[in-house]
């Protein structure tokens, strides 16, 4: 790694970790849009693994976020501490993920989009209709309390986890294989890579960050429902993130969040009518005018790297 | 000269109610070049997806040094010792130069110890044997028809093949990119790789090969020595029209 991204990366993340301690106006608030950000760029960044580096386009992404909240949920009400009940909400994501992950990815292209994106209306009738389990359409109530500081603070480690798998996975033999499945699946095959192996692969590691993530969600936010986990904004705006800020590039994800979130808190403060207008707008402009996302911009290019952060979808 | 190294047997494929290859059968010599000629539509590249394995047959039987590989999967084939080029060539297109080699060394060969610096030199030589080395960092897409197709035999060489399939790897060449590959085909069966190869080039199938099968209409017509083979009666026919 080179020294300016060194210092940037070190300055950046001395302020992320000074944030809760200094004392500031509004600073609950500051660190919930804090919190909601760092999910965000956890659930693009992890849906990028399979959507980005592999090319399946998995809709249902937030399906393992949503298993994470509810197994959270429950086992935290029946009298498991919040660690372990964190660990198995991931456990549970992982075994959703080896669920779903064997038929699904009989489906290639869009038929593996469109039947990911059942799957969330599957699970959340699912859940509605699992009542005595999941609470159904009340929802799930934890006992609640202020969990605010912890909550930020593995939030922000479990971003930089999911950076460095997704790093990890760009330079090993199994992203390789990811990456040959995304450029030519028949040919990968017959050059020798076990593509239905690497596949169940990367969509279980792509469930661990929303499973945790989901138990973590359920822990700050004390009562969780369908609406919440399974709605189209959760479900779709981390997948707009990724492919906004630049999928396939490490970079993309975290730029894609940090800039829809922010323009969706200002639009929001400023023009609550017309949010959800000019954030289609917004979506719709960039598809077509930067195809390849924010990341690969020239200007965004340029400083990307110059700090070593330009990644490499090659 | 040796044992086959692959034995075809009655190969039948069927596409609904198109009979693509009709019992077709033939020997490959271990370390030889065995060229597959016939006109167009006469089954070539159907055989050599049924050898690869992208095609379950409808019936027949290959044997590949000891194993039956009729309707294995592609990719323990490749693991076997058999990989392949595409008549219209496919590279990986948005990976390197480099990638496109690697994924075909780390994944299609045996399982072997690599080390990081060990991959990266294997991966170069094989560039540099294609002459390919100075754009091991581009994209494939970006390199020129000539480049991709020499991309084509780097990667199906990666990995470490007993058997290699060469579909029509000369078509589309000028003659003094033709006479090079030419070369680059004998050098590669000097090191001891048996080749079966598709072209429509004949100079470069009767100059390349040891023998010759002919296909026409998905029946094996003819097989012999390029020689013969050129003087077949049959094989007149089925070229010229009767």
């Amino acid at each position: 790694m080179n020294k300016p991204l060194l210092l940037v990366l070190a300055g950046l993340s001395g302020c992320l970790l000074l944030l809760p301690i200094v004392p500031i106006d509004a600073r609950t608030y500051m660190l919930q849009v804090m919190i909601f950000l760092f999910l965000y760029i956890v659930l693009a960044q992890s849906y990028d693994m399979v959507g980005g580096q592999m090319g399946y386009i998995n809709l249902g992404h937030i399906t393992f976020f949503a298993v994470g909240a509810y197994t959270f949920g429950i086992l935290f009400n029946a009298g498991m501490g919040a660690v372990l009940s964190l660990a198995l909400s991931v456990v549970a994501a992982v075994l959703f993920a080896a669920l779903i992950g064997v038929p699904f990815f009989r489906l290639r292209g869009p038929y593996f989009s469109l039947a990911t994106f059942g799957l969330v209306k599957l699970m959340e009738y699912l859940t509605v209709n699992l009542g005595w389990l999941t609470g159904g359409s009340n929802g799930l109530k934890i006992e609640p309390g202020d969990r605010t500081v912890a909550v930020y603070y593995l939030s922000l480690a479990v971003v930089f986890a999911v950076l460095g798998t997704s790093w990890l996975i760009g330079r090993s033999r199994l992203g390789l294989a990811m990456k040959s499945i995304r450029e030519d699946e028949e040919v990968a095959r017959d050059f020798g890579v076990p593509v239905s192996l690497v596949k169940v692969q990367a969509l279980l590691i792509s469930s661990i960050f929303p499973g945790f993530m989901g138990g973590l969600y359920t822990w700050y936010i004390n009562f969780i429902d369908t609406g919440q986990v399974y709605g189209l904004a959760i479900a779709l705006t981390p997948i707009a993130m990724a492919m906004l800020g630049g999928t396939g590039l490490i970079a993309g994800p975290v730029i894609g969040a940090v800039f829809l979130y922010g323009a969706e808190e200002v639009i929001w403060t400023h023009l609550p009518f017309l949010k959800s207008a000019i954030l289609g707008l917004v979506i719709v402009l960039v598809g077509l005018f930067m195809p390849g996302g924010l990341a690969r911009l020239a200007l965004v290019e340029r400083v990307l790297d110059r700090l070593g952060l330009a990644g490499d979808d090659r | 000269m040796s044992a086959p190294l692959m034995t075809v047997r009655d190969i039948t494929k069927d596409f609904r109610g198109l009979r693509a290859l009709a019992g077709v059968g033939f020997d490959v010599m271990e370390r030889e070049v065995t060229g597959i000629i016939g006109p167009n539509g006469a089954g070539k590249t159907t055989l050599f997806n049924v050898i690869a394995g992208r095609y379950k047959p409808t019936s027949g039987s290959i044997a590949f040094s000891g194993n039956e590989i009729a309707g294995m999967a592609p990719e323990k084939i490749c693991r076997l010792g058999i990989s392949r080029t595409y008549q219209s060539v496919r590279p990986f297109p948005g990976l390197s130069v480099f990638n496109n080699v690697r994924v075909a060394l780390e994944y299609g060969g045996e399982r072997k110890k690599h080390s990081q610096a060990g991959i990266g030199e294997e991966v170069m030589a094989l560039l540099e044997f294609v002459h390919l080395g100075e754009f091991s960092g581009r994209r494939a897409e970006a390199l020129i028809p000539l480049h991709r197709k020499r991309l084509e035999i780097a990667r199906a060489l990666a990995t470490t093949p007993r058997l290699m399939l060469l579909d029509e790897i000369i078509a589309g060449l000028t003659p003094p990119e033709t006479l090079e590959m030419m070369e680059t085909i004998r050098a590669i069966n000097a090191r001891g790789i048996t080749v079966l190869l598709i072209e429509h080039v004949m100079k470069a199938v009767m100059g390349l090969s040891h023998r010759v099968v002919v296909l026409h209409h998905g029946e094996k017509i003819a097989e012999g020595k390029p020689k013969d083979v050129g003087e077949d009666p049959h094989v007149i026919e089925a070229y010229l029209g009767a």
